[in-house]
C-alpha cells in the first residue's frame, strides 16, 4: 500500500504540522490526523507483525476493529502497548513502535513460525503440552512466553493519575454517529437529562468527512455540517452532557455502565491535576444504544498482505483525513454499499484498476459508481488470493458462482497496491448482547441483530441493522424520543433532515470463503490472533462444533478486539462444515468490555497512599513524631514499638514491657469499640446479649463480658462500664468494633423491636489510653483534679467521671497487663493534650510508653485472649472461661452451648507453653509429639501468640492443645516446616505471671 | 479549648492550588465543631422529643426521612426513623439536651469530637464530589437542605447540601486526614482554594 496525502480534503488542519516517531523514525503530519492516517500519508506500508506466526501486517481499518496495527506508544513510565493506531490520535512529539518483532519491523527473526505454520495451529498448546508430554512445558515455556503475546507494558509505575466519576442521566446514548445525536435532540428536546458519549475524538461517526448531503445548515449540505450545528445545539442545553473520547464498554445491572473517558491520552502528558483517564460509573433510566456497524473483511489465501484493507476505511482515509490509500486500487466486494469508497476514490483522483464482486447483477448506483472510477467491473468473481510479501503487490482472481463457489484455476492477475474488502456489515451488537437474550439472525444484512432486552434499552441505526443514513436519523429520532417518554417526558416531534440517496448495504451475496479449492497459503478469519480458515476445519474435524467450544479451541475471536471483524466469518465457517445455517450454529456472547479498559482506569484514586483510606487515632500525631514503627490493623494505623536508636524491634518490646512491671507504661487504646448503648431497657438487653450476666452490674463499675455468635462459638470480648441507671458504655476488639455494632443493631431492629435501646458507634468520640504498672495511682493522681484514686474509693472495676487538669475524663480501673491499671478516656480532641499530661506527670515515675508489641507481651504473660484466640473456632470452655457462660439465662448463642462439636471432649483447649531451649515459638507453629515416629507427625494442636517474656525471661507462648489441660508438664515440639523451625517447649498453665493477679488488686 | 487539636491541624490551612491564574473550582474549609449530639427518640416518644428538641434549639426538626432544617447556630439533620443529629454552636448543647430528653423519651449521645466537617464550595464543588460519591447531585433530586449517608474512598460520610453549590462533609473523626488527602487531590484538576478553619 503506498499512502500518500492528498492536496486538498479531510478535516486536518494543514496549517498545524506535527512531528512524530515511528520506530525512531521522524514523520510530519497534521493536526487531526490519526497516528494511522499519518503514516499512511507518508507511505509507510508495514505497521507490525502477527501475533503467532509473525507475518508483516498493514493498516487494516480506520476504528477500534483494527487487528494489525497495534502500536507501544510513548517511551519510559508511560510506554503502552498495543494501541490501535487508528485510533491514536496524533499529537507533537508522539513516539510510536511496532510489537511483535526482532530485531526489527522489517527483518524478523520470529518470522519462521509462519513456516512452522503447521505445527502452530489450532489446539497446539493443548496437543503438546498435556498429557505425557506435559512435561515439555516447563522446559518450552520460557521461549513460548517469550515468542508469545503482543508488546511488552512498562514495569515502571505509572505517574499519571485516574479517577472516578458518577454519573446519572435520564438516558444515556453510546454512540454520536446520525442515530445517537439525532436520538440526543429528540430527547434533550424534552427536559430530560441526556448524557452522549462517543469513543471518537470529535463526534459524529459516519457523517465524519462526509460529503453526503444531509439536511442544509446556513447553505451547507455536507453531513459534517449538519453535525457541526446539532452539536452546537446539543452543547448549549443545561440538561445535556457531551462525552467525546468515551467508550460505554460495559452494561450493569439496574441499568448502570462503565464508561472510560480518554481525558489526556491525545496529549503527550496530561496537564496538572488532571486525569489521564476517568471512569464514569453512569445510571441511567434508558440506554440507548447507537453503536454503529463494523465492515467484515472476506476470506482468501494471504489476505492479511499489508495493502489490504476494509473498503470503508479506505473511503474514511480519504475523506476525513485527505489521504489515498494507495495508487492503484481494486474493490473485492459482495454488497453494493461499498461501492460508496469508489466515489471518494474517484474524487481523490486514485486510480481503480478494478471491482471484484462474486454477485452475478449488481445494483445501477453501484454499476454507475465503478463506470465512474474508470475501473473494470469484474461480476462473477472472486479474489482468491493476494500477492506480495512485505506488500501487496496484486491479486489473482478467480470465477464465482453462487451454487458452486469457486471456480479455479486462478483466471487472471492484477497488480495492485491496494485491495480494498468487504463482506458486508456486522452490526456492533456489544452493548446489546450483555443485556439481552439470543442475538437475531438477519438475511437481509447476513448479520446478527439485538436480541430481546433483558434491560430498558433501545438500539437504533446501524447496530440495528439500519444502514442508510436516513433510516439511522429516522430511527434516532426515535429511540430518543422513547427513551425520554419512558422516562416520563413529554417529547416533541424534532425535525429530521433530509439526505440524498447513497448507496447501501444492500443485495449482499454472503461470502464466507474465496479460497480456490486447492489453493495454498493462508486465508486468515482472524486476523489478530492468527486464526485460519484451515484453522476452522481442524477444529471441525477434532469435533470441536458448538461454538463456544470453536472460540475456545482455535482463540478465534478472543483477542483483544474481541473478534470485531471475524466472529462472523468463523460461524459461518463453522456452519457451512457442519451443514448448518449461521443462526443454527448461532453465536457466542459478548461480555464487557467493548474496547480494553486500562487498569488505571479501574484503579482511580484508589493507589498508592490512597489504596485504601487510612485510620488515624487522636495520638497519631504523637507517636509519629516520637518515631514510633507504625503498623496497620485493619484500616487503623497503630504504634507497633517505640524504637531507641540501634534497638531491634524485640528489643524495644522488651525494654518497653520491662519498663511497665516495674515503674508505669501508658498505650494507645483508642482503636478498641466503643458503643454507647443507652435506654430504660439497656441493661435487659446487655444481658441477653452477654453470656454472663449485666442485669445487676451496679451505676460506676465496669465488667468484663463474652459475647456468643448464635451457633455458640466464642465471638468477641470486652468491658462494659454503667455510667448511670440507663447508660452504658460497651467496649470491644479492635477488629469486631463495627460488627458488633451491626449486630446490636439488628437484634433490635429486627429480634427485640420492644426493648427500649439506642446504640451509637462512639469509638470516634473518645481518645482512650491505658496506663499501667506499680506507679500508676501516683501518676494519676497527681494530674486527676477531682477522683480520689485510693484503693477503698476507687476499687477494681470501678469507673469515674471527673477531670485531668480541667479536660474532662472518665477513668475506669481495668487491667489487661495485670499490673494496677486504669483506662483514660477523654474526647478525641482533647486525646494528645490528656497524654502529654499524663506523661509529664510521669517523668518522675519512669514512665514509658509502649506499643501493640508490649501490649502483647504483657497480655500473653497473662494469659488474657485476644484475636489470634479469638478465631472464630473457640468455645468459653476452650479458653478457660465456661463459668462465665450463665446457665441461668437465655442469651445469644446459649441454645446451642451444649451440641456435641462444643462439649466434645478432644477439642483444643488454651494452654501455654515455654520455650525449653532459649529459641523464640513462632505464632502458627503445629504442635507435635517429641516422640519421631509418626512422619509426617500429627499436630495435636497449634501456637497462637507469642512473646518473649521479661518477666519469665524466657520465651513463651499461648497455644490451642488437644487435650491441653492434661498436658501440662510435657514435653512438645513446636514445629514450623515452612521454616524448617522446631522449639522443644514444655506445656504450663496459660497464666504465666502473676496467677494470683495480686499485682493488679493493690 | 486550646488543648483541642483537629486531626486537620496543619492540614487544612489556608492556600490555593492548581488554579493557575483563574478561579479555583472549589472552595474547600475545615469547620470545626463545637457541639454535635444525636438524638434518638423511642417510637411512640417521637412527637415529644421533637418538641423537646425544637424548644431547646429553637429550631424545629426536620420532617422529611433524608432533609434537614437550620436556624442560627443550629442544624438539625434527619439520620433515621427517629433520629436527629444536631450540629449547633451553643457548647453547653449535649448536656441541655440529655436534661431535656431523659432516658423514658430518648437517648442522647455527644459526637462532637467524633466527627470532622469539611465544607466545599463552588462551582465545581458538585463535579469533585462526584468523584467519589455514588450519589445523584443533580439540585431537583438532591436539593439544599438535603442530607444523604453514603460513602466516599470507602470513608463513610454525611453529606448535607447547604446551597445549590455548597456541602457540608461529615465524616468519622480518625479517616478525617486521610479523606481530605483523597479530596484534595481530587480538587486538584479544578484547582481549589482552602480558607481558614471556621467555627461556622
Amino acid at each position: 500500500m503506498s499512502g500518500y496525502r492528498l492536496a486538498s480534503g479531510g478535516l486536518i488542519d494543514r496549517s498545524r504540522p506535527l512531528s512524530f516517531t515511528f520506530d525512531g523514525k521522524r514523520y510530519q503530519g497534521f493536526a487531526g490526523d490519526s497516528l494511522a492516517s499519518a503514516l499512511l500519508a507518508n507511505g509507510v506500508e508495514l505497521y507490525g507483525r502477527s501475533f503467532k506466526y509473525h507475518r508483516p501486517r498493514g493498516l487494516f481499518s480506520a476504528g477500534v476493529e483494527e487487528p494489525n496495527a497495534l502500536v507501544t506508544l510513548r517511551s519510559g513510565a508511560r510506554s503502552e502497548p498495543n494501541c490501535k493506531a487508528p485510533v491514536v490520535e496524533l499529537f507533537e512529539g508522539l513516539e510510536a513502535r511496532s510489537q511483535n518483532r526482532w530485531p526489527s519491523l522489517g527483518l524478523d527473526v520470529m518470522a519462521v513460525n509462519g513456516l512452522a505454520g503447521p505445527l502452530l495451529s489450532a489446539g497446539f498448546y493443548y496437543k503438546t503440552f498435556m498429557g505425557p508430554t506435559r512435561k515439555a512445558w516447563m522446559l518450552y515455556e520460557h521461549f513460548i512466553r517469550k515468542a508469545a503475546g503482543m508488546g511488552a507494558g512498562t514495569l515502571l509505575a505509572d505517574p499519571d493519575r485516574y479517577e472516578d466519576m458518577n454519573a446519572f442521566a435520564d438516558v444515556l446514548i453510546a454512540g454520536a454517529g446520525p442515530a445517537g445525536l439525532m436520538a440526543a435532540l429528540a430527547a434533550a428536546g424534552s427536559g430530560a437529562r441526556v448524557i452522549l458519549a462517543d469513543e471518537q475524538a470529535e463526534m459524529g461517526g459516519s457523517l465524519l468527512g462526509s460529503g453526503l448531503p444531509v439536511g442544509e445548515v446556513g447553505g451547507e449540505v455536507g453531513g459534517d455540517a449538519w453535525c457541526r450545528s446539532a452539536l452546537a445545539v446539543l452543547a448549549a442545553l443545561p440538561n445535556v452532557t457531551l462525552l467525546p473520547r468515551t467508550t460505554v464498554y460495559g452494561y450493569y445491572d439496574d441499568n448502570a455502565f462503565g464508561a472510560v473517558e480518554r481525558v489526556a491520552d491525545h496529549l503527550a502528558a496530561p496537564p496538572e491535576g488532571a486525569p489521564r483517564q476517568r471512569h464514569w460509573t453512569i445510571r441511567a433510566q434508558r440506554l440507548v444504544i447507537a453503536a454503529g456497524a463494523i465492515e467484515r473483511p472476506l476470506v482468501f489465501a494471504d489476505n492479511d498482505r499489508p495493502g489490504v484493507m476494509l473498503a470503508d476505511a479506505a473511503r474514511v482515509y480519504i475523506e476525513r483525513y485527505g489521504v489515498a490509500p494507495g495508487r492503484r486500487v481494486a474493490l473485492f466486494a459482495n454488497h453494493d454499499g461499498a461501492y460508496r469508497t469508489l466515489h471518494a476514490l474517484a474524487a481523490a483522483d486514485v486510480p481503480v484498476v478494478a471491482v471484484i464482486d462474486p454477485r452475478r447483477s449488481i445494483g445501477t448506483a453501484a454499476r454507475a459508481a465503478a463506470e465512474a472510477a474508470g475501473a473494470e467491473l469484474l461480476t462473477g468473481h472472486v479474489v482468491t488470493r493476494a500477492l506480495g510479501g512485505r506488500r501487496l503487490t496484486g491479486i489473482e482472481l478467480a470465477a464465482y458462482d453462487p451454487d458452486a463457489g469457486v471456480k479455479g484455476p486462478a483466471a487472471r492477475t492484477l497488480a495492485v497496491d491496494c485491495l480494498a474488502v468487504s463482506g458486508g456489515w456486522t452490526p456492533t451488537i456489544h452493548l446489546a448482547s450483555q443485556a439481552s437474550g439470543p442475538a437475531r439472525w438477519d438475511d437481509t444484512l447476513a448479520a446478527f441483530l439485538p436480541g430481546e432486552p433483558a434491560q430498558p434499552w433501545i438500539a437504533a441505526g446501524a447496530c440495528n441493522g439500519e444502514m442508510a443514513t436516513a433510516a439511522c436519523l429516522a430511527a434516532g429520532a426515535r429511540a430518543g424520543a422513547e427513551a425520554a417518554r419512558a422516562c416520563g417526558f413529554s417529547p416533541s416531534p424534532v425535525s429530521i433532515p433530509a439526505v440524498t440517496e447513497q448507496l447501501v448495504c444492500d443485495g449482499i451475496l454472503p461470502l464466507w470463503d474465496a479460497r480456490l479449492p486447492k489453493g495454498g497459503g493462508k486465508a486468515f478469519v482472524d486476523l489478530q490472533h492468527d486464526v485460519t480458515a484451515s484453522d476452522v476445519s481442524l477444529a471441525h474435524r477434532e469435533g470441536f462444533r458448538s461454538v463456544e467450544h470453536l472460540k475456545r479451541y482455535t482463540t478465534l475471536g478472543m483477542a483483544t478486539d474481541q473478534g470485531k471483524t471475524s466472529n462472523m466469518a468463523g460461524l459461518a465457517l463453522m456452519a457451512h462444515e457442519r451443514g448448518l445455517t449461521i443462526p443454527e450454529v448461532g453465536t457466542t456472547r459478548f461480555r464487557p468490555p467493548y474496547t480494553p479498559v486500562s487498569l488505571g482506569a479501574l484503579a482511580g484514586q484508589a493507589r498508592g497512599a490512597h489504596f485504601r483510606p487510612l485510620r488515624r487515632t487522636p495520638l497519631h500525631d504523637w507517636h509519629v513524631a516520637e518515631g514510633a514503627d507504625m503498623m496497620e490493623v485493619g484500616l487503623w494505623q497503630r504504634p507497633r514499638v517505640y524504637r531507641r536508636e540501634g534497638e531491634s524491634v524485640e528489643q524495644a518490646y522488651i525494654r518497653e514491657a520491662r519498663q511497665v512491671r516495674e515503674s508505669v507504661g501508658i498505650v494507645d487504646v483508642s482503636t478498641l469499640g466503643k458503643i454507647d448503648v443507652q435506654g430504660p431497657d439497656a441493661a435487659e438487653f446487655l444481658n441477653r446479649v452477654y453470656s454472663n450476666g449485666f442485669l445487676k452490674l451496679p451505676e460506676g463499675k465496669a465488667r468484663y463480658g463474652l459475647m456468643l455468635r448464635e451457633d455458640g462459638f466464642l465471638w468477641d470480648d470486652g468491658t462494659t462500664w454503667r455510667l448511670g441507671e440507663h447508660r452504658f458504655l460497651m467496649t470491644t476488639t479492635t477488629a469486631n468494633a463495627a460488627p458488633v455494632l451491626a449486630q446490636l443493631e439488628f437484634l433490635l431492629a429486627a429480634v427485640w423491636p420492644e426493648l427500649k435501646v439506642a446504640v451509637t458507634s462512639v469509638t470516634e468520640q473518645w481518645a482512650a489510653m491505658a496506663v499501667s504498672g506499680p506507679r500508676t495511682r501516683d501518676v494519676l493522681a497527681a494530674v486527676l483534679d477531682d477522683i480520689d484514686m485510693t484503693n477503698a474509693a476507687f476499687p477494681f472495676m470501678g469507673v469515674r467521671a471527673g477531670h485531668l487538669d480541667g479536660i474532662p475524663v472518665i477513668v475506669a480501673r481495668l487491667s489487661f497487663s495485670g499490673e494496677l491499671a486504669y483506662e483514660v478516656y477523654c474526647g478525641a480532641h482533647s486525646g494528645e493534650a490528656v497524654w502529654r499530661k499524663i506523661l509529664a506527670a510521669g517523668r518522675d515515675h519512669d514512665i514509658v510508653a509502649y506499643g501493640l508489641e508490649a501490649l502483647g507481651t504483657l497480655r500473653i504473660e497473662k494469659g488474657h485472649v485476644a484475636g489470634p484466640e479469638l478465631d472464630g473456632r473457640t468455645t468459653a470452655e476452650d479458653l478457660g472461661l465456661a463459668a462465665m457462660t450463665s446457665r441461668k439465662k437465655d442469651y445469644i448463642g446459649s441454645a446451642m452451648l451444649d451440641r456435641e462439636g462444643l462439649t466434645e471432649p478432644k477439642r483444643l483447649k488454651l494452654v501455654g507453653f515455654v520455650s525449653r531451649d532459649g529459641q523464640p515459638v513462632r505464632s502458627g507453629s503445629h504442635l507435635v509429639s517429641a516422640d519421631d515416629s509418626e512422619s509426617p507427625p500429627r499436630s495435636l494442636g497449634h501456637v497462637t501468640s507469642s512473646t518473649y517474656s521479661p518477666a519469665l525471661e524466657k520465651y513463651i507462648a499461648l497455644g490451642l492443645l488437644e487435650d491441653g489441660r492434661e498436658r501440662i508438664g510435657q514435653e512438645l515440639i513446636a514445629s514450623y516446616p515452612l521454616k524448617g523451625h522446631r522449639v522443644e517447649v514444655e506445656v504450663v498453665s496459660s497464666h504465666f505471671f502473676d496467677p494470683e493477679g495480686s499485682r493488679m488488686h493493690v | 479549648m486550646s488543648d483541642l487539636l483537629s486531626p486537620l491541624q496543619g492540614h487544612s490551612e489556608p492556600r490555593v492550588v492548581g488554579a493557575g491564574q483563574g478561579e479555583a473550582g472549589v472552595v474547600l474549609t475545615e469547620r470545626r465543631i463545637v457541639s454535635l449530639v444525636q438524638v434518638a427518640a423511642w417510637p411512640e416518644t417521637l412527637a415529644q422529643v421533637e418538641d423537646a428538641i425544637a424548644s431547646l434549639t429553637h429550631c424545629a426538626p426536620p420532617q422529611r426521612a433524608t432533609g434537614s432544617s437550620a436556624r442560627e447556630g443550629t442544624v438539625i439533620m434527619a439520620i433515621g426513623p427517629g433520629r436527629f443529629l444536631i450540629e449547633s454552636t451553643d457548647p453547653a448543647l449535649a448536656a441541655k439536651l440529655a436534661e431535656g430528653v431523659p432516658a423514658p423519651l430518648g437517648a442522647v449521645t455527644d459526637l462532637s469530637h467524633a466527627r470532622s466537617v469539611v465544607r466545599i464550595a463552588g462551582p465545581q464543588a458538585a463535579w469533585v464530589l462526584a468523584k467519589g460519591l455514588a450519589i445523584d447531585l443533580d439540585p431537583a433530586r438532591f436539593p439544599p437542605l438535603e442530607v444523604a449517608q453514603s460513602a466516599i474512598h470507602e470513608v463513610g460520610v454525611l453529606v448535607r447540601r447547604v446551597s445549590p453549590d455548597s456541602f457540608d462533609l461529615y465524616v468519622f473523626r480518625g479517616f478525617a486526614l486521610s479523606f481530605w488527602d483523597w479530596l484534595t487531590e481530587a480538587a486538584a484538576e479544578t484547582g481549589y482554594r482552602v480558607d481558614p478553619p471556621a467555627k461556622v
